[in-house]
Formats: C-alpha cells, sequence, structure tokens
C-alpha cells in the first residue's frame, strides 16, 4: 500500500492518497486542490482515484473537487449528503466503509463540528482538523475547546500509541506523541503519562 | 522511532514523510539536509548541526535541544510546539509561520530571521520526553 502526500500552498493543506503498490483503484482524502503537481503524482503512481473521503465541509478540503470530478469518477464520501454540486454517500459515526479491499474506520467528532469525520486505515489515521500536530483542532469559544478536549480524551487518545496520525494540516505524527504532548492534554491539566493504551477504537453508537 | 544518534553524520541527506520521534541525537551533523514533512517529536538533540537544511513542516514538538545549530535553514510552518530550546541558533533562518507555542526558550538566537506569522508565547517547561537518557 503506497501513500502520496500533496500539500496545497493556497490552502495551507494537506491532501493525501492511498493506492496500491502496483497502481490501481485509489482513494483520495480531502481534494483540497487538483493541480498539476498532484495530477502527476496520482498519474505517475498509476491510481484511479475511485474514493474521494472528506473530514470536513470546509473550502479548504473541497477546492479541488470540482476538477477531480472532471477527471476521475469518483464516488464521495462525507458527514454531509451533498457537497458542492455533487451527491455524497453520508458517512455515520461509528461504522465503517468497505472500500475495495480497505476497511477504512469513521468516526465523528460534532464537537469540532457537525460535518468532521475521521478516517481509520490500517495504522494511519487522516484526521483533518480534529488536532495538528502537538495542538487541538480550533473552535469558535472556549466552552466549545474544552468540549472538544474531553472528547479527544474520551474517543481519540485512547487508540494505540503506533498510530500514524495525518492531519489536514501541518507535519505528520503519531499518537504517542500526541498523548503525551498536544495541548489540549496539557491545557486540561491531564498529566502527562507514557504508557500503553488499550488497542481498538472504542465503540460509538450511532444516532 | 526512539533511536539513539551518536556521532551521525547524514550531511546531504534527504528525507520526506520519515519519523524519528522519540529519538536521542548526540552530536550529530545534518547539515544542507532535506527533512520535509517528518516527525522528530518528543526528540533530545546535542551538539547537532542542521545548517543550511530545509526543515519545511517537521514536527519537532517536544523537543529538548541544547547547542543545537539551525541556521541558514528553511523552517517554513514546522513546529517547536512544547519544546525545551537551549543555547540554539536559528541565525538567518525561515521561520514564516513556524509555531514555538508554549516552548520554553533560553539564549536562543534568532538574528537576522524572518519570523513572519511565526507564533510564541510563555509556558513553563515541558515534562521531559521519554526518550533515552542521554
Amino acid at each position: 500500500m503506497k501513500l502520496v502526500f500533496h500539500y496545497s500552498v493556497e490552502n495551507f493543506s494537506n491532501t493525501y492518497v492511498v493506492g496500491p503498490d502496483e497502481g490501481g483503484d485509489a482513494l483520495l482524502i480531502d481534494p483540497g486542490v487538483l493541480d498539476v503537481r498532484l495530477l502527476e503524482a496520482i498519474e505517475s503512481n498509476s491510481f484511479d482515484i475511485r474514493w474521494v473521503l472528506i473530514t470536513r465541509c470546509q473550502p479548504h478540503h473541497l477546492r479541488g473537487l470540482r476538477t477531480l470530478k472532471k477527471v476521475y469518477d469518483a464516488e464521495i464520501y462525507s458527514r454531509q449528503a451533498n457537497v458542492l454540486e455533487f451527491e455524497c454517500q453520508m458517512v455515520k459515526p461509528g461504522t465503517h466503509l468497505q472500500l475495495g479491499p480497505h476497511r477504512i474506520d469513521c468516526l465523528c467528532y460534532p464537537e469540532l463540528s457537525h460535518d468532521t469525520v475521521i478516517y481509520k486505515f490500517q495504522n494511519w489515521v487522516f484526521c483533518g482538523d480534529l488536532i495538528s500536530a502537538g495542538k487541538p483542532g480550533r473552535t469558535g469559544s472556549a466552552y466549545a475547546q474544552a468540549n472538544l478536549a474531553q472528547a479527544l480524551e474520551r474517543r481519540f487518545f485512547t487508540w494505540q500509541d503506533d498510530l500514524l496520525v495525518f492531519p489536514g494540516e501541518g507535519p505528520p505524527t503519531t499518537l504517542r506523541s500526541e498523548k503525551l504532548f498536544n495541548l489540549a492534554r496539557r491545557s486540561a491539566g491531564l498529566e502527562v503519562q507514557d504508557q500503553k493504551a488499550p488497542v481498538g477504537i472504542p465503540e460509538e453508537k450511532a444516532p | 522511532m526512539g533511536c539513539r544518534w551518536d556521532e551521525i553524520q547524514l550531511d546531504g541527506a534527504s528525507f520526506r514523510h520519515c519519523f524519528f520521534d522519540f529519538g536521542v541525537f548526540k552530536r550529530c551533523s545534518f547539515k544542507k539536509t532535506s527533512f520535509l514533512f517528518c516527525s522528530v517529536s518528543g526528540s533530545r538533540m546535542e551538539d547537532c548541526d542542521w545548517t543550511g537544511s530545509d526543515l519545511l513542516h517537521v514536527n519537532f514538538n517536544a523537543l529538548e535541544a541544547l547547542r543545537t545549530q539551525f541556521s541558514e535553514s528553511d523552517l517554513y510552518f514546522t513546529r517547536f510546539v512544547g519544546s525545551k530550546l537551549d543555547q540554539v541558533a536559528f541565525v538567518d533562518c525561515n521561520l514564516k509561520k513556524t509555531q514555538f507555542t508554549g516552548s520554553w526558550l533560553q539564549e536562543v538566537n534568532f538574528k537576522y530571521s524572518n519570523y513572519e506569522e511565526a507564533e510564541f508565547d510563555t509556558a513553563p517547561p515541558p515534562p521531559a520526553a521519554p526518550g533515552i537518557a542521554l
């Protein structure tokens, strides 16, 4: 399995493409832009974008979607039924998607925004705006920030340490590093501990 | 991850999307290297030299660095969140959007650097990184 990464200098956002080593059906996370560099990266790996996963329906995650849909006939997955003028497969919290051979766990975080969903794929997590390295996602108020810190504590930092975290903005990180150093934990006064967390994703109930 | 690097020379090397977290780097030379989108969080560094390197979007969170050179490097959008930097030089660096939030800085030299949109604030020293002791 190959992970291709693209950084958009317009949006300061990251786009990720995951596909087989030998090329073929691939999935793309957050089409913040579709420029020549990204297109070349997709084509040089012989990827055919079949699925688009959107972590949050904000412009910096979507700006390349129209161009992408002109080039590839991809199904779109997001927390909303429609994104731009395209119909989407709605992602439900705590469910998983079976996209070809890939099983992808979906978790929603309404504490950040109603349309936030993150995708866990093998030991990779594509977390969009939920966190960026060392910091929690940004909300509109101190109350919402505290809510988000609690949600992260209950439903994100409980995963196993060896997960690689790929945020929508900024450099990659690891879950162990975030557990130890993320400002969300430190501002909540949680003692920094380096201990093994329980393996697996906690169950979430669909509404 | 969690490796110990003693007197390693990697001048001119190029890495992209690599993870070096919780490492211990002592008297290493990384001059003119490229570490794009790499993660070096929770590491300890002593007497290391990154002069003239491309360190864009690198995760140096919770770094404990002593007598380390980043001079003439491009550190655009790089994170030093919750770091402890002592006698570290960022002379003539590009520090645009570099984040030092929650970091503890002592005798850090930012001479001639561009720190447009860089983030600084004050914070107590971070807890020790759980790497290997120097």
